[in-house]
């Protein structure tokens, strides 16, 4: 009997191994996906988005400047 | 006995198909809710400048106020079944409830509502200070992120159930941690840039309304024979204005397509 569980034992423990291995393996692979993914995405934003920022301040300075041509008219 | 050894052996085979089976069914759900779920799903006013983001314009108001009464009892509803559970978090629950109408209070002036006297302090009410959400995703399906956010932006985000303050540290969680400061950077990416839409759009829309005015004025003063130097300084502002505005809408569109969604 012991001789049996031993010999199943083994190669039980040896399968469990190898698929936790391949399982973080796998993890491993989708979380770089996912930051390179990230990654890339948060440029297009952070460029888009600066571009907006420098856009909204070029309306800002001509708004102003309508302000003070039209400063007697509501 | 080789029944037995037969019986063990196939016992121990199940057992290893079936967690096999379980931990590959896990990583699909997880990959399905991480990171970029948002971009499935698309805006109905997807492209429209000043449409998409109005939650600070105070537009569609009885929509609004449908959609806030509908989100407020999900809020309180989320609320109650991650604090009501005991006194200690009751007490939570109620300081919290204290805090959001403290933040009410001190910033009643919600959204951005321009006429010449605000937008003379717009810099003093756009840099309001940040605060930490802790963010929900659509129907709870990806684990929450805990984001800073103007306080201008805070009551649209608990409107759809965010909760303030940081998320609750999740125990056992098989990320690393490079991944979750990963994730976390780039939320607060979108959540600037799309505080950044937000503002942007209003300016937009404040911008349009007085080059209505400005025209009409002007299309006065000719008609009152004012000076022709007057009207010629006060025409150059208003082409000024005129083409500032218009590359302000083509930006306002490109950014909304980039950013819209990404934080459902």
């Amino acid at each position: 009997m012991n001789h049996f569980i031993k010999q199943l034992a083994l190669p039980f423990f040896t399968a469990m191994l190898f698929a936790t291995a391949c399982t973080e393996q796998k993890t491993n692979t989708q979380e770089q996906t996912e930051i390179k993914t990230m990654d890339s995405t948060s440029k297009a934003v952070n460029d888009a988005s600066d571009k907006l920022e420098d856009q909204t301040k070029k309306v800002e300075a001509s708004l102003e400047k309508l302000d003070s041509e039209f400063k007697d008219t509501p | 006995m080789k029944k037995q050894i037969k019986l063990i052996g196939s016992s121990i085979l199940l057992i290893s198909a079936m967690l096999l089976m379980a931990s590959t069914q896990q990583e699909k759900s997880n990959k399905g809710n991480n990171g970029n779920k948002g971009n499935k799903e698309q805006h109905k006013d997807q492209g429209k400048p000043g449409k998409q983001y109005n939650e600070n314009n105070g537009k569609n108001k009885s929509d609004d106020d449908r959609r806030d009464d509908k989100n407020e009892n999900k809020m309180n509803k989320d609320k109650n079944d991650e604090f009501g559970k005991d006194n200690k978090n009751a007490n939570n629950n109620r300081k919290e409830n204290r805090n959001w109408e403290r933040y009410q209070k001190d910033y009643a002036l919600y959204g951005y509502n321009w006429d010449r006297q605000t937008f003379k302090n717009r810099k003093k009410i756009k840099n309001q200070d940040k605060v930490i959400i802790c963010h929900k995703f659509n129907g709870g399906s990806s684990s929450p992120v805990s984001i800073k956010v103007s306080a201008n932006a805070v009551k649209a985000h608990m409107n759809h159930g965010d909760i303030l303050g940081e998320c609750p540290v999740v125990t056992g969680n098989r990320f690393s941690n490079t991944f979750l400061s990963n994730r976390t950077n780039y939320y607060n990416t979108l959540q600037n840039s799309q505080e950044q839409v937000t503002y942007s759009s209003s300016i937009l829309d404040y911008a349009l309304s007085r080059l209505t005015n400005s025209r009409l004025q002007l299309a006065n003063m000719q008609n009152n024979n004012m000076p022709l130097a007057d009207i010629q300084n006060k025409q150059a502002a208003v082409v000024d204005l005129e083409q500032n505005v218009s590359l302000l809408e083509t930006l306002l569109g490109v950014a909304i397509n980039i950013v819209a969604n990404k934080l459902q």
